[in-house]
Parts: structure tokens; sequence; C-alpha cells
């Protein structure tokens, strides 16, 4: 069991969920790839019972479960369609993308981050993300990212390279939630920092709330907010935690925090400090 | 003391002083760690920016994040002005 989940159970259903798969991948073989990728997911969503359980496992961040699915099955889907790359667009496509290089993006760990990159680098952007580390090469493979996004790797320095990033006119995306463990609720608590906020505020830059979500067609939606940067830092991160406030998971709701002084700094982002030991 | 070692001076205590720090001497200058300091991202920053401004100079690039201690600081700007 893990965190509630019998996780044999949900790797039995997860099994006999990819054999269904399977069988209706050789039947629909000369569908062309998007085609078929659509129905594949659409098959998955009414079998939903034996793709999400499996997702429940390590999920740290307490990312929408229907998004880690979508982003395995897109990395299967891939080895067998290598052309294949997931249709990313706008939630509002009549506005189109006018946004200047060396913007500010916010947004929050969905496994779908790189779909923005996506919508920027095709809309001319050079772009950089803050980040616990790289991102796995497969994935920078799936989106067609090219070049690869730049990582800046979250540290106290982070910010000072990043200023150098939209000096260069790179926009820059940025996850602004975290994990760390509460001593008083004694469980682990999911944050929205302050510091890309009040970063935004101090650069001057344009600052988008933004929001990726995976339709019933399998496509990436990403929903583009300007937000203004007068307000204290805090104030904002409010604003961003209202925007997405129908992402968070029931119960692990977001809160606003400091991520640096939550976590001593600690690289290990997610995890937070460790739990008391018992 | 020279004009770039206050500066430097005058821009970490401002910062030590909001983070509730005790402030350093002239001495400390020649031997603190910058990352003894426990200056989060937004504080380095800050003294990256506040440096700019007092002492009228651009840090091109993030070169000064190679400074070890507030002495190699100190070096530093007064090599790029």
């Amino acid at each position: 069991m893990s965190g509630g989940i019998d996780q044999a159970d949900a790797d039995e259903k997860l099994r006999q969920g990819y054999l269904i798969l399977e069988a209706f991948l050789k039947e629909n073989r000369n569908l062309p790839t998007p085609d078929l990728f659509r129905q594949c997911w659409k098959l998955m969503l009414r079998n939903e019972r034996l793709f999400v359980g499996a997702a429940k496992g390590r999920n740290r961040f307490k990312i929408n479960e229907k998004n880690l699915v979508y982003a395995r099955f897109a990395l299967f889907y891939k080895l067998l369609r290598k052309e294949f790359v997931p249709p990313v667009r706008l939630a509002d496509e009549s506005a189109g993308l006018e946004v200047h290089p060396g913007s500010i993006f916010v947004s929050f760990h969905s496994r779908l981050e790189l779909a923005i990159a996506k919508l920027l680098q095709d809309n001319s952007h050079h772009v950089t993300m803050i980040s616990a580390g790289p991102r796995r090469p497969q994935l920078l493979e799936l989106f067609a990212l090219s070049p690869a996004p730049t990582f800046i790797r979250r540290s106290n320095d982070c910010l000072v390279l990043a200023r150098d990033a939209l000096r260069a006119s790179s926009s820059l995306i940025i996850d602004v939630d975290y994990t760390v463990f509460d001593e008083a609720q004694q469980r682990n608590v999911h944050k929205i920092g302050i510091s890309a906020f009040a970063f935004a505020r101090k650069m001057a830059r344009p600052l988008y709330f933004v929001k990726p979500e995976v339709n019933a067609d399998g496509e990436i939606i990403c929903t583009f907010r300007l937000s203004q940067t007068v307000a204290p830092a805090d104030e904002i991160a409010g604003n961003f935690k209202s925007f997405i406030s129908d992402a968070s998971v029931p119960g692990n709701e977001f809160s606003i925090g400091d991520w640096f002084s939550d976590t001593n700094g600690e690289v290990r982002t997610g995890t937070g400090r460790p739990g008391p030991q018992r | 003391m020279d004009k770039i070692s206050q500066a430097v001076l005058v821009v970490v205590n401002g910062i030590l002083v909001k983070n509730n720090k005790a402030e350093l001497t002239p001495a400390d200058l020649a031997a603190r760690n910058i990352d003894d300091l426990g200056f989060d991202s937004m504080d380095k920053l800050d003294l990256v920016m506040e440096l700019e401004d007092q002492l009228d100079v651009l840090f091109a690039n993030s070169d000064f994040l190679k400074c070890r201690t507030l002495a190699e600081l100190v070096q530093f700007i007064g090599e790029i002005r």
C-alpha cells in the first residue's frame, strides 16, 4: 500500500488497461497519427479507473492524475509513432499569443509545463525554465523542443541568472508551487511561493499566469492571463491561487508560502524538509 | 576603506538588517563567504541591483556568482568598473 493505494491492484488495472490499448492500437493501426492518438485518449478516458490508480502512487506534487496518465501515454505513443507531438493550443485562439519575448510565465507542476514552452517556442520565444533540475530528454523530444529550453536550477542564485535570461530576451517559465512538511499539521502541504511574483514586480516585465489542461480530445489547452505586477507579491500570489484553484486536488489546496525559508534553500524541491523520524 | 568596499558593506548590511541579522564590520569583508550570509534568491538579486545602482556599474552577466567571498566581490567590481 502507498498513501492508501493498493499498488499491486493499481498495477494490475494498468496492465489490463494497456492490454485494451494495445488491442485498439493494433486494430486501428492505419489511422493517421493524430487521429489514432485522439481515439486512444478517448478510450483511456472511458476506462479511466484502469489507468488512474497507478498514477496516484508517487505524486508528491499532487498533480492532476489525468495529466500523469496523459504524459505517460504520450511518451509510450511517441515510441510507436516517432512523428507524434502532443497537440498544444491556446484556450482562446482568437486572441493569439501576442506576448513579448522576455516575459515571465508562472505556472504549477502539472507534467505539462513543456507544452507552455512549446507554445512559446512556436511563437519565436527562446525559453528559460527555473526548475529543480533539467527535464528528461524523452520529454524534450516528445514536445519536439529545439533548441532545448535553458534550465536554471532552483537555488539562491536562480533569480540573478533569471535576470540575465530576461535581459537576453528569453522568456521565463517558473513553476511556483512546492510541497513541504508542515510540523503543525504533520503532513506535507502544497504551497505557492511568492518569490517569482516579487521578482516579476522588481523586473517590471509582463507577467502571465498559465494553466495547462488536457481536454477530451487529448489536446493540451493553455489558458494565459496577463497579471498586474503593481500589488505586493503575496497579493499577486493570491490572484494566481484563484486562477488555478480548479486545478488543485481536493483536500490539498494551495496556500501561500516562501520556498526558501520553508525549505532552507534545499534544492531537492518537492520533498521539502523531511518529516520527523518515527 | 575604498568606495567599492564601502558600498558593498552598506548594501550587504542593509539586507542583513532587513533579515534581522547582525551587521558586518569592515574587517568581515576580507573573510566572509557570501554563501554564509544566509541570503535567499531575492536577497542576492537585491545585492546585485543595489550595487549596480550605487556604483553605477552593470553586471553584464552572472560572473559575479563566481565570487565566493565579499573580498572577491569587491575585486570583481573594481575590475569591471
